[in-house]
């Protein structure tokens, strides 16, 4: 039986993602509110004993000792990682704060980058990790008012992304997924306003997405279809960033 | 451990290129996953071969695609015979390694309307009513890393797949209204008879070098044939105007 890794799995696409692989694999899943980690475990298939890894990404000293202690104590080795974890708070420039970068930067890069790193260690997990994505965003590879905290954080991680994927060849695979406006719990600030959400669709050629939609990319990403993808970002995102003319 | 939607069933598709490399792999995968296909290629015993192999109902049709004018008039009568499509996939190709001051028009331009133009005049024609059948649409161009990166002695073929990532997107948004997506694939160098016959005029310490350009090392036509069916199966029905570069990690680094 093969185990995969999510982050961010209480909500959003970390949880449609949790309870897609938990028919296939044995699901570690990891988030900081309990309760509503255990909320996703009930939506999961029965048919493995997945993990609960109650842990805040933004404790980023106790990242690797905590994730060692998860795998050690339950005998886990781990095949796949996906990092749906996401902090953003879109903010003009004159209220960004060192705070906010540090938390941005914390949850979405630096925790990933510490997790891998403890995935590959031999004591810890063998050599048994074998395909990982990264959920970045659209914003990656563009600009948008309020957004240069969060853009930097996506783009930092697709740089990541890219290095680790040459890294880590051939052995592991590394690749990040670039999702649009999906609605989750990180963007119900957005889908609370019908207006801006009449506007954004406007400007999304296919519509906005589903967290089923990203979880298809990431499924395809991880899986041995994908043999030769390393090191690549996929954009899906109902067509918004090649769209000019919305 | 994949559960998502691969199935094509019910699905018609037209494969370009299908008699060998890449259009041939992705024919005999996107048959097994039970779309029926027309075939188009120009090589006729080519594509009887793979009109044998394919598991599923297709129809091979022999035409050139540097003549459009008698193009639109084939695929029509095909379709009337096959039913309407779903889409296609543009695999066909032709290399041309030349040093600048080698580079002859006439070689080119004719390049250029197999690799790219072709492209375009079948986006027109299988989105027209006549051959398209409305619903799932979905277009899928192969392109090359060579239309991203650099490399020398490649400046027609750089162009004329270049140009493909540019026809992408901007058909991504034109045809979206019709539910029509299209995407592109970016290979890498895979072992096929288009690409064995370049790596044979190259040095043992080219290949070697090529390899190493690689950090999964070299492709098969089956890893693109893969990506291909991602992009038109349901599991891609977000996905539009998006190139994927399938090449080992070859632009990674």
């Amino acid at each position: 039986m093969e185990t995969i890794l999510v982050t961010g799995a209480s909500s959003g696409m970390g949880r449609e993602i949790a309870i897609r692989f938990s028919r296939t694999c044995r699901v570690i899943l990891c988030g900081r509110n309990m309760e509503r980690l255990q909320e996703s475990l009930s939506r999961c298939s029965d048919r493995f004993n997945h993990v609960l890894w109650q842990f805040d990404l933004d404790n980023i000293d106790s990242i690797e000792g905590s994730l060692q202690n998860l795998l050690t104590s339950n005998d886990v080795k781990v095949t796949y990682f996906v990092h749906c974890a996401g902090y953003i708070n879109t903010l003009p420039i004159k209220l960004v704060s060192s705070d906010v970068l540090r938390k941005t930067f914390y949850t979405n890069v630096f925790s990933a980058e510490l997790i891998i790193k403890t995935l590959m260690m031999r004591k810890i997990n063998r050599d048994i990790l074998k395909s990982v994505v990264l959920i970045s965003s659209n914003i990656s590879n563009f600009g948008a008012v309020a957004h240069s905290v969060y853009g930097a954080s996506k783009g930092a991680l697709d740089s990541m992304m890219r290095s680790l994927a040459v890294e880590l060849a051939p052995r592991v695979r590394v690749n990040s997924v670039l999702p649009g406006a999906v609605h989750t719990a990180m963007t119900e600030h957005i889908y609370g306003n019908e207006d801006l959400i009449h506007r954004m669709e406007a400007t999304y050629p296919l519509g906005l997405g589903t967290t089923s939609d990203i979880a298809d990319a990431v499924e395809f990403l991880l899986s041995d279809k994908a043999r030769w993808i390393t090191g690549q970002q996929l954009t899906v995102d109902g067509g918004r960033t090649i769209n000019i003319t919305g | 451990m994949m559960s998502g939607v691969l199935d094509l069933s019910g699905r018609r598709y037209l494969v370009t290129g299908a008699a060998s490399g890449i259009g041939r792999a992705a024919s005999l995968l996107l048959a097994e996953c039970g779309a029926e296909l027309i075939l188009l290629d120009m090589n006729e015993d080519g594509l009887k071969e793979v009109a044998q192999e394919c598991n599923g109902k297709v129809f091979p049709l022999a035409a050139d695609l540097t003549d459009i004018s008698s193009l639109k008039e084939k695929i029509k009568s095909t379709v009337s015979e096959s039913g309407k499509l779903n889409g296609f996939v543009h695999c066909a190709g032709i290399p041309y390694i030349s040093p600048l001051n080698a580079v002859n028009e006439a070689k080119a331009e004719k390049l250029y309307r197999i690799n790219t133009y072709a492209a375009i005049e079948l986006a027109k024609i299988c989105s027209s009513k006549t051959v398209y059948s409305g619903d799932n649409g979905s277009i899928v161009l192969i392109s090359s890393v060579y239309g991203l990166v650099g490399s020398a002695a490649n400046v027609v073929y750089a162009m004329s797949k270049g140009a493909v990532i540019a026809i992408t997107k901007s058909l991504a948004v034109e045809l979206a209204a019709k539910g029509i997506r299209v995407n592109c694939i970016a290979p890498g160098f895979v072992k096929t008879n288009m690409m064995g016959g370049i790596s044979g005029s190259f040095d043992a310490e080219y290949n070697a070098r090529l390899e190493h350009l690689h950090p999964l090392g070299l492709g098969t036509a089956e890893d693109v044939a893969n990506a291909i069916l991602f992009m038109l199966s349901d599991m891609g029905r977000w996905v539009t105007g998006s190139v994927l570069s399938v090449d080992g990690g070859f632009t990674a680094q």
